[in-house]
């Protein structure tokens, strides 16, 4: 039976000329977990958006939603609030009130449900997430795995019979953000709850999803199941670089058939397809330079009663390399970063940045000498009502930039979606023409192909001698760019280890495609890694 | 329904005790017998708002302006009497109305007084704020069309609010309320009154700009 | 029973109000001293250990009301010395320092009322009269932090590019003045999303029902019988026995007939409800922990 049936929906918003969306129409039965992808700015959040009556954006409309035969807009009022949910992007300002079970209780109170029902269901909820150890604690001390969980939590209360996401798992760490797939499936599995959603890394999402959108300028490009959508998938669309690994191996290795999906059927078609003999890459020359970058023994905490967040951290950043941090939420990446950029003050050891201790820069001096910061959250960049004001206050020439920010321009900074802003605001960063470039999880929110083209920036810089030390949750990101990678945890960097070695030792934190070929092969971290040894070997006689 | 119950109780039981006490113990009340005037009035001025249609945005918009007068009451606590409250109020209120300035109002006193201390003197506070924000709603139309007419009315709401500001500390303190003690009082705050005043036209000259273009832009964005 | 903290919002609303009313009526020095001690011991109960108590505003408090007095009014027989040619008397003295023992107490109640209340009860208390302004006050309390926060990582962004951090004075005070222009937009427009999650999970719907996790205990009501009682009491007592001091022309303190005494009996019985609580508490616990 089906759920959902959207005909002929065309939008377009208010002050645009375009529309937003065009012509969309598919169906989704009763049970299914949809995922919906497609480049930034096509419009996924829109339709998403357009699915749920109380969020509907402004503007102008024809076709038609129906949600269990009725038409959207003629769904009683307690029904459309109930049994459609919606979790958004942002962990933080989706939640409502300062308490777990007030924020809990919201949807039923607006329900009218008695207080002895609420006090049910949403203890039952509570057991069902785990939330039980923090019921009763204030939302502000949730890190932001827990805050998202609580958003999930908090719209399954009034038992939904819809669930849409947006992006739900942007800021999550990788290990956090499978978990929070794995329980989206288990209540798809559970429940026989209907789920949409959409997102950008699709490595997890394509192998637990029935069915996959493609939206490609407002259009539906593509709509069935992801492993047929995968293997449809044109080699020139820039949504291929999002297909999981396996698509893209055996896409790159121009082979026709049937692509794998997932880690097994990967593993299953380079191991059957492909000969071994040569098991490994030669080793990536990496040149170092002087220091530039030195912790020794640096203890930091936010004040004199909270826990240590820096323990005995050390670390050495080297002239000319990218050096990507991983870890968990709420682990210290972000602290530690604030640390280098001489905003947070360690209480012990010593930071020293191109040789000169941090406390010796007085002023402005460090910032002037070439050390510059991507701050996790980009909406602080901005101060100014055009994306063109606010590059202006470092520079007007806009022309040694090394992408195109001209779209953008004349746009209020709040006004560009999640991806653009990242862009832009890395293009602030890098107008200063830094020597250290610190960037805390530069891919958030972006799409497969501009996400390349970052990589592509990336490697630009390091040719011109600029020191990239990131933090990121994207292993696949990671394994791209990085010359040394370190896992965070306790408080300090565990194991400098060069991409190599890190991902083909880790077993969580690690890609998709080095889980696929080891054993097989060594040292394969990445999807062009794995294909260059498999075109290298050649295929196996059948 | 209990819970109902207990809130009815509660606010009937009180007045009466009240009234009560009041005619037994007639004279040298006044301090009490103003206390309730205002807490009545600022009863009845948060149940007419409780009784007007506000979407769920609009009241969030509130709340956030809300914010923002008690930061800047935070801001500035070292320099008294010097404060962005009343101008904030005032650019809420001209643009969602008279209510919205009160509740703002009221709430920037309420909520700021757990960090200042609460005491008698807040809902004098609240309602002196409140009531800020109310005429400035009911003057709208006018305050909108000129930026002199806005600084006026906001001198002379400071003016206002340190009236009534007095009329509290004259009757809590000496508990009487003669018309020379409150002249000696009205004279003794004139310097107050007046940074009170002078402030708000330096605010409000300062904010009524960018405020108002924040708020345009988002009528025209979310449709508020 | 428990200790004051742990009672019901409602019970804890009608205790603060009873125990502030008296003294609020007459200005009595027996009623006003137990109100000053009961207002001290219970602030005491109630403050955590380290938080500071902030006597000295308090005993400033005190002295400032004390002689405000007497400079402007000049009732009284006894005159002391002349300000001015205007006379200072005693009992204007005498006034003011019992009516500052009346307000220093009556803020030491405010103060720990404003302890115990917390958000969440207040906003239980207000919940069902007042919907929409609690909605208001609920959200204000959660932005006041993120609007620090946010205020610091912007600062820090900005540092960490070069921008405002000069040691120019106009340059500093352009900066803040955009920091804060920019906050204003981000709470503006983030706090859209919080408004949209509201609406998408039924803010807005006929027939809310608020919820709370607040249980109405035999406790609470033992407690409120009791305070109510004694209130009651006291008031009545004060009433009908003609309790009341003079200062003016010259002080007549108030005549100590038993109606009057039975008034200072149960209005220090109230007065001293959450001390005696928290006293029961203690020895209970201590009962508790030796039987361990
Ligand atoms: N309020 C708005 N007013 C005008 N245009 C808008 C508005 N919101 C979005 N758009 C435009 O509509 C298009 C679709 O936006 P939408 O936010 O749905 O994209 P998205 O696929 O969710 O992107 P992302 O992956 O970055 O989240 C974009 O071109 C965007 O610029
Ligand atoms: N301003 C602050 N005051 C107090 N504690 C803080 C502050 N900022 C962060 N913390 C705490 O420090 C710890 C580390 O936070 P940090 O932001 O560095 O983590 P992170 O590794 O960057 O996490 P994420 O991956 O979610 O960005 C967390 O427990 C956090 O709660
Ligand atoms: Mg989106
Ligand atoms: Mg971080």
């Amino acid at each position: 039976m089906e759920i959902l049936d959207v005909r002929n929906l065309t939008f377009k918003y208010p002050n645009s000329d375009r529309n937003a969306l065009s012509d969309v129409s598919f169906k989704v039965n009763a049970g299914d977990f949809v995922v919906l992808f497609g480049e930034t700015g096509c419009g996924k959040t829109t339709l998403l958006r357009m699915l749920k009556r109380e969020l509907s954006p402004a503007g102008e409309k024809s076709g038609s939603v129906t949600f269990c035969g009725t038409e959207l807009s003629e769904l009683d009022a307690r029904t459309s609030a109930g049994e459609i949910g919606f979790v958004m992007q942002k962990p933080e300002t989706q939640i409502v009130t300062d308490k777990v079970w007030h924020e809990l209780a919201f949807g039923l109170e607006s329900a009218g449900v008695s207080k002895s029902a609420v006090n049910r269901r949403i203890s039952e909820m509570a057991s069902y997430f785990g939330i039980g150890n923090w019921f009763l604690r204030d939302v502000s001390e949730l890190s932001g795995g827990q805050k998202q969980l609580l958003n999930l939590a908090s719209v399954m209360v009034t038992q939904p019979k819809l669930l849409l996401l947006d992006e739900p798992t942007s800021q999550l760490d990788p290990i956090a953000a499978s978990e929070f797939i794995a329980t989206l499936a288990k209540l798809n599995r559970e429940l026989s709850l209907t789920i949409i959603i959409s997102e950008h890394r699709l490595e997890d999402l394509f192998l637990v999803a029935d069915k996959a959108i493609q939206l490609k300028d407002g259009r539906i490009a593509a709509y069935d199941t992801p492993r047929a959508v995968a293997s449809r998938m044109a080699n020139d669309d820039p949504m291929e670089a999002a297909m999981p690994s396996a698509v893209r191996i055996c896409k790159a290795l121009g082979d026709d058939s049937e692509p794998p999906l997932t880690v097994k059927e990967g593993r299953a078609f380079i191991e059957s397809g492909y000969g071994n003999a040569t098991r490994s890459l030669p080793p990536v020359e990496r040149v170092s330079g002087e220091e530039i970058l030195r912790f020794s023994r640096v203890f930091f905490r936010y004040a004199r009663e909270l826990p240590d967040v820096l323990n005995d951290m050390d670390l050495s950043v080297r002239k000319g390399e990218i050096f990507c941090i991983l870890g968990d939420n709420a682990s210290g990446k972000t602290t530690a970063l604030s640390v280098a950029a001489g905003l947070l003050k360690a209480y012990s050891g010593k930071v020293e940045v191109f040789g000169k201790k941090i406390s010796a820069y007085k002023g402005g001096e460090l910032y002037k000498n070439g050390v510059a910061m991507l701050p996790q959250d980009v909406q602080t960049v901005f101060l100014r009502d055009t994306v063109k004001d606010d590059l202006s206050e470092i520079s007007d020439d806009f022309s040694s930039l090394p992408f195109d920010v001209s779209p953008y321009l004349e746009k209020h900074p709040y006004d560009l979606s999640g991806g653009e802003q990242q862009l832009c605001a890395l293009a602030k960063i890098l107008l200063l023409k830094p020597r250290l470039l610190l960037l805390d999880e530069p891919t958030k929110g972006i799409d497969a192909a501009a996400k390349r083209r970052i990589i592509k920036i990336l490697r630009d810089l390091k040719e011109n001698g600029v020191t990239i030390l990131l933090v990121t949750h994207d292993v696949e990101f990671a394994a791209a760019c990085a010359d040394r990678c370190a896992l965070f945890f306790n408080g300090s960097v565990a194991a400098v280890e060069d991409p190599e070695t890190f991902f083909s030792e880790n077993n969580f934190y690690t890609t998709a495609a080095s889980r696929m070929s080891r054993g097989y092969y060594d040292r394969a971290v990445t999807v062009e890694n794995v294909v260059k040894l498999c075109a290298e070997n050649g295929r196996k006689p059948q | 329904m209990r819970k109902k119950l207990s809130i009815a109780l509660l606010l009937i039981s009180v007045p009466i005790i009240v009234l009560l006490g009041f005619t037994v113990f007639a004279d040298k009340s006044y301090a009490y017998l103003s206390l309730i005037i205002v807490v009545f009035a600022l009863a009845a001025l948060f149940l007419s708002f409780e009784k007007k249609e506000n979407s769920a945005r609009q009241l969030i918009v509130i709340a956030i302006m809300c914010v923002l007068s008690i930061v800047g009451r935070l801001v500035f606590a070292v320099i008294p009497a010097f404060k962005p409250v009343t101008a904030i109020i005032i650019l809420l209120s001209m643009y969602f109305g008279g209510e919205a300035g009160f509740i703002c109002g009221a709430m920037t006193a309420l909520i700021s007084n757990f960090y200042f201390g609460q005491g008698p003197w807040t809902p004098y506070q609240m309602l002196a704020w409140g009531l800020v924000g109310l005429f400035a709603g009911l003057l709208a139309p006018l305050l909108r069309r000129n930026l002199i007419i806005t600084c006026v009315y906001g001198a002379l709401a400071g003016v206002i609010f340190s009236l009534i500001m007095d009329i509290n500390t004259a009757m809590w303190y000496t508990n009487v309320f003669d018309f020379g003690v409150y002249a000696t009082k009205i004279a003794s705050s004139l310097p107050f009154t007046i940074t009170y005043a002078v402030s708000n036209v330096i605010f409000l000259l300062l904010l009524a700009k960018p405020i108002g273009k924040k708020i345009e832009r988002l009528k025209i964005k979310y449709g508020i | 029973m428990t200790d004051i903290k742990r009672l019901h919002p409602s019970a804890l609303m009608l205790y603060f109000i009873t125990v502030i009313l008296l003294p609020m009526f007459v200005l009595d020095p027996v009623i006003l001293a137990f109100s000053l001690a009961g207002s001290v011991l219970c602030l005491i109960c109630v403050k955590k250990s380290g938080e500071k108590s902030g006597i000295w505003l308090y005993i400033i408090l005190f002295f400032g009301i004390t002689l405000i007095n007497p400079l402007i009014s000049h009732h009284g027989e006894t005159e002391l010395f002349f300000i001015n040619n205007k006379p200072v008397t005693l009992e204007a003295i005498i006034y003011g320092a019992v009516s500052a023992i009346m307000i220093v107490g009556i803020i030491i109640w405010f103060r720990s009322f404003s302890l115990v209340m917390t958000g969440e009860k207040l906003l239980y208390l207000t919940g069902s009269v007042l919907p929409k302004s609690s909605l208001i006050l609920c959200t204000a309390l959660r932005y006041i932090p993120l609007f620090k926060q946010q205020s610091a990582k912007i600062r820090n962004a900005q540092k960490a590019m070069g921008l405002y951090s000069a040691d120019n004075i106009t340059d500093k005070l352009k900066g803040s003045a955009r920091v804060f222009s920019i906050l204003t937009t981000w709470s503006l427009e983030n706090s859209i999303d919080t408004a949209d999650s509201m609406k998408a999970r039924g803010y807005g719907l006929k027939h809310r029902k608020p919820f709370s996790l607040f249980k109405y205990h035999v406790s609470d009501v033992v407690f409120t019988v009791i305070a109510a009682m004694l209130a009651a009491g006291a008031i009545t007592f004060a009433a009908v026995g003609g309790l009341s001091m003079e200062f003016y022309p010259n002080i007549v303190l108030p005549t100590a007939s038993p109606l009057i005494i039975l008034c200072y009996v149960f209005y220090g019985a109230l007065a001293l409800l959450p001390a005696l609580l928290e006293l029961k508490e203690r020895i209970k616990w201590k009962y508790l922990t030796s039987a361990i």
